[in-house]
This record gives structure tokens, sequence and C-alpha cells, in this order.
């Protein structure tokens, strides 16, 4: 028992530590969010690595998502002659969890990692210390920029998702299961509420903020050349999975 | 003034006499007028507020017995050639107990009246002889192991200084010490009189300023490309257009000897070359003090002595701060002032060149002849 006590304790406190450490990160980088205006190219820049070069992977994605979707509740609807309500079903499934959380994931997985890579590498080869020495904030100058074009472009990526995944529907239900466009589209008008596209945009806000500010974190603490980098990137993503599937649960709660 | 011819006349001729010439040695000096980064303390430039005129603070060993006015002449040189006269008030005296248990008093007096032109000849030797570095008993550890055991250095304006020392005995964890790159376990780390351990990141951001840093690895931004790389500080902190920028960075890799080379990317330069485009960048917002990280490690004989030529240049030319770390013996007596010797977490000698060179410390002595019989094993 001994010799458990101060694993579990040095565990906690390594949590504590590093929670604390991503919030200062995060209400640093809020604080530097004043000079946004001044720093518009790198944030442009930012915002076509996040957004625009994710756009390819997401359709992949969000179509097929959008497909098995209409696919299983369109078999098990067809039972009780209620295929006409395939459009509501996967419009609300793809608005308030599917894209959220699937295009989450996808930028937390490239778009996180590279994050982490790219500041890792710059922090054992010294880059980050050279930004330092000439007196230029480094949350300013790279945490700010990707935070920020997360913030932006998760929620215009995820509804994106949310018209492919449903146009994807859209496909099994009109050439598979037999429902024809105005029913699925009306299904679709008569059912998806406004809250079910703000819960998803506000999800999308939350997780953009997740994944820039644990990515750069771990970019920031990573130690140790090469090796160390593979380590930060591997973290970087497993915690970004590991909180956007936990903050979805209580967004989720509070929403609905 | 004319309060102060009356106080004049109060004195009587014997007290005027016994204050004429004070066995001083101006230390710090303080005023209004003069520019802050002169003042070598915090508090002192606080207590300098006060004063309108413009003053003088000075530390002796015994307490000075001081009336409320004097006139009195300080001398600007050791050899006191140089004096000038004025007319003072004191304005405050205090006990100064240093570490070693040593008493100090120092004395702030107010300029009443001035001869002319003393001041300039004043600011110029507080320049010549005003520490801008300071470096009291730090301390640093890493995992229990002790890098920096205690050391004290104090770097002088306008100096070139070079840290020598065996490999891994924390040359670099200091030189990042004095850039605010760590912070020390305990002890004192002044630039310009303020303590840069204590301060907020944005205040250590304006003291950076006055720094450049070449880095042993040149630690250039890969993603950028040379000329974005020496631009750098340029776009953050000056208004400059785009074309005096240009200016510069041609101008700053002609010095380095690289003009041509804007477009590459660090990846495409070898490593003398990234080394020098480091300098480059280093020196690109022209900083009071520079900071090189063996600098010519890694580059051949002629490109090291344009180097050294460089660091020389710099000195002379910009009054600029240099504090170099090196192992090459050769650089060292080419470019120092003065040589700090760090050895088991301590500076165990600094001195002229020629003092090094002259050394009777047995650790110092193998370290710059390069035998291996001695004390460092």
């Amino acid at each position: 028992m001994t010799m458990i006590k101060p694993s579990i304790y040095s565990r906690i406190s390594d949590a504590l530590d590093y929670t604390g450490e991503v919030l200062i990160l995060l209400a640093k980088t809020v604080y530097w969010c004043k000079t946004a205006l001044k720093n518009i190219k790198p944030i442009v820049k930012q915002m076509l690595e996040i957004g625009v070069n994710t756009l390819p992977i997401t359709s992949l994605i969000s179509i097929p998502i959008g497909m098995t979707l209409a696919l299983q509740t369109g078999n098990e609807l067809a039972k009780y002659h209620l295929e006409d309500l395939i459009g509501s079903i996967v419009s609300a499934s793809m608005c308030r969890e599917m894209g959220p959380v699937l295009t989450g994931i996808i930028v937390a997985g490239r778009v996180g990692a590279s994050i982490t890579a790219e500041l890792g590498t710059m922090q054992v080869s010294e880059e980050i210390d050279a930004l330092k020495t000439l007196a230029i904030n480094p949350i300013r100058y790279l945490v700010m920029p990707r935070f920020l074009a997360c913030i932006i472009m998760l929620p215009i990526l995820i509804i994106y998702t949310d018209c492919l995944g449903m146009f994807g529907g859209y496909l099994v239900s009109r050439f598979q299961i037999g429902v024809d466009t105005g029913t699925y589209l009306d299904s679709i008008k008569n059912f998806l509420t406004l809250m079910d596209i703000y819960s998803g945009l506000v999800k999308a806000f939350v997780f953009g903020m997740v994944i820039s500010i644990v990515s750069c974190h771990q970019g920031f603490r990573t130690r140790g050349g090469a090796e160390g980098v593979g380590k930060s990137t591997t973290a970087s993503v497993v915690i970004s999975f590991l909180l956007i599937i936990i903050f979805n649960y209580f967004l989720t709660r509070m929403f609905f | 003034m004319t309060e102060i011819n009356k106080v004049n006349e109060k004195i009587s001729f014997s007290e005027r006499r016994r204050y004429y010439r004070l066995p001083i040695e101006i230390d710090v000096l303080i005023s209004t007028d003069i520019p802050k980064q002169l003042v070598s303390s915090k508090d002192k430039w606080e207590q300098a507020k006060d004063i309108s005129g413009g003053g003088i603070c000075f530390k002796t060993k015994k307490q000075m017995k001081v009336n409320s006015l004097i006139y009195s002449r300080f001398s600007l040189s050791d050899n006191s050639k140089e004096e000038i006269t004025a007319s003072c008030i004191l304005k405050w005296q205090r006990e100064i107990v240093i570490s070693n248990g040593e008493k100090y008093y120092e004395t702030g007096l107010e300029f009443v009246q001035i001869e002319k032109n003393a001041k300039q000849r004043i600011i110029e030797f507080v320049k010549a002889k005003e520490i801008i570095i300071n470096i009291t008993d730090l301390h640093k550890s890493f995992g229990g192991k002790k890098i920096l055991n205690g050391v004290n250095l104090q770097i002088r304006r306008g100096e070139t200084i070079v840290i020598i020392g065996c490999s891994g005995c924390g040359k670099t964890v200091l030189l990042r010490h004095i850039i605010g790159l760590m912070k020390p376990d305990s002890g004192i780390l002044e630039v310009d009189g303020i303590d840069i351990a204590k301060i907020s990141d944005n205040e250590l951001d304006n003291i950076r300023r006055k720094f450049g840093m070449l880095f042993q690895s040149a630690a250039l931004l890969a993603s950028l490309t040379v000329e974005e790389n020496i631009k750098l500080g340029l776009q953050e902190h000056t208004n400059l257009s785009e074309e005096e920028m240009d200016k510069i960075v041609k101008n700053k890799l002609e010095i380095v000897g690289l003009d041509g080379s804007q477009k590459l990317k660090p990846a495409d330069l070898s490593g003398g070359m990234r080394k020098r485009v480091g300098l480059a960048r280093a020196i690109s917002m022209d900083p009071e003090i520079i900071l090189y990280d063996e600098p010519t490690t890694g580059l051949d004989p002629v490109r090291s002595a344009s180097i050294n030529k460089l660091i020389l240049e710099l000195e002379n030319t910009l009054n600029t701060t240099s504090i170099v770390i090196t192992h090459d013996m050769v650089s060292a007596y080419q470019i120092a002032d003065r040589i700090a010797m760090l050895y088991n977490g301590e500076i165990i000698q600094v001195g002229t060149v020629q003092e090094i060179r002259n050394t009777d410390n047995s650790i110092v002595k193998q370290f710059i002849t390069g035998s291996n019989v001695g004390p460092i094993t």
C-alpha cells in the first residue's frame, strides 16, 4: 500500500499540473486574441490549412457516414412503413452528434497532430527560444492564429459535414430505399430544429478550442528530439479524442 | 536659488573646506535628465525621481558626515585628473550590508549647482563604468543536479566578455538565464538594474529587445526563408516599410558575407551558413547586448576569423556589449576584453586576457593550455 500511494498521488498531481498548464495556456491565448486584427495574415494562413485542406477528407468520410445512417435507420423504419422519416433522423443525427464529433476527430487527427509535430520540432530545435529572444511572444505568434483558425473553421467544417452527410443519406434513401426527393427534404424541414444546428455549432466551437490548445500545449512541452516529437504527437491526438468525447457528452446533456 | 545662497552663508569657511574634496568615487549617477537605463537599481530610480536637478549616488566604506549642503569636487577617474565641482544637498543615506557581512554606506546627493558641460562628462563616465548585467549568487539545478552553484559575475557596458569552461559545465544554461529563457532557483540576475527573474512576461519582452542571441544551432525558423528570418524582429517591433526592411536584411547579410541568399530556406544552407544567418538575425535590431553561444564552432578558420572580426567591429562601432561562450581559445584571446572561467557551477576566475594567460589557477591553466594532466578530469 505504501508503494502505491505515492504513485497515485503523483499521478493526480501530474493530472492537476497538466490541467493547470492547459488552462493557463488557454487564458493567455484568449488574452492575445486582442492582437488578432494585426495578425490577419497568419490567421488566414492557418484557416486555409485547418479548414480548406481538411475539406477533402471530411467529404470522403461524411458522405459514407450519412449513407450508413440512412441505410441502418431506413431498413428498420421500412418495416413499420415509416421510411419518410429517414431525412429527419439522418439530419438530426448529423447535426447533433455525428457531424461535430466526426469532424472534431478528423481535425484532431489531421490538424492537431500536425500542429503538435510542428511546434514540437520547433521546441526541440530551439526555434521557440529564438522567437523569445526576439521578444516575440510564442503564444501570440504561434498559438493565437491556430486557436482562432480552429474555432472559426471548425463550425464551418461541421456545417459542411452536416450537409454532405445529409446528401449521403439522401442518396441511399432515394436510390436504395425509394424515398423521393421531396419527402426526404420535407422530413428534414419539418423535424430539424434550429437548436439541432446551434448545438452542433457550439460543440464545434468547444472542440476547436480543445484541439488547438491541447495540440499547441503538447508541442510546447515536447522534449528530447525526434522521439519526443513522436510521443507528443500521439499524446496530443489521444488527449484531444478523449476530451472531444467527454465534452460531447456534457454539451449534449446541456442542450437536450 | 536664493534659498540655497542663504543656507550657504550659514556654513562656516572651515566646514566648506572640509567638504571641498570628498574622497569619493562616483558609483552611480542618478538624474531625471539621464536615461533610465543608466540607473543600476529600480529603488534608486524611485528615489531619484524626487531629485529635480540631477544628482549623484555613491558608496563608501565609512559613513560620511556630510552636511545638508556641501560644495564638492568629484573625481571622474581613478587618477583624479577629471574633476567636476558642484553644490549638493544630501538626499538620503543608508547602510548596505552585502553577503559577506561587509558594510557600505550609500549616499545620495542632489546637485544644486553644477559646472557647465559636467553632466555629459558624467554620463560618459558612468556609461563606461556601468554594470549592465549583474549576476549574484545564481543557483540552478536540474533533477537534483546542481548546474549553477552560486555564479557571481558583473558585466560592464560595452565590453566583450568570453565565458569559457568544460563541456556540460553550464555555460549555455548561464547564457539562457541572462536572456530570461530560464528562471534561476535562487540568486539575482539584473539587466540594467532590473531583476529579470521577478518581472512579468511583457516586461521581460521589453528587456529582451536590448538583446540579440546567436544560438549554437542557429535556431532559424525552418518554415521561413533567410530573409523572413532576419525580418522577424523588424516586422514585430518596428514600423519600417518593406523596402527599408529589405535594405536592412541586405546590409546584415553583407556583413556576414551571405548577400544573395535572401530567398533560400534554412534547409538549403550548410551549418556554417546557418550560423551566419543566425548572426545576421541577432544583429538585425542593432541590440545593445549580443549573446553568442559558440559562434565559431563548425566554421572554417577563415570564417571563424571573420566572425571574430565582426564581434570586435560591433563592439567598437555600436558600443555593443558581447557575451561569448566558446571553447576556442584562439577566438577568446582575439575578442575578449575579459575572460571568465566557469567550473563546477561557479565562476572561478575573471580577468583580462593577459591575467588569464598568466594565471596561477591550476584549473584555468589546464583548460587554456588544453592539457590532459591536471585537476580537470
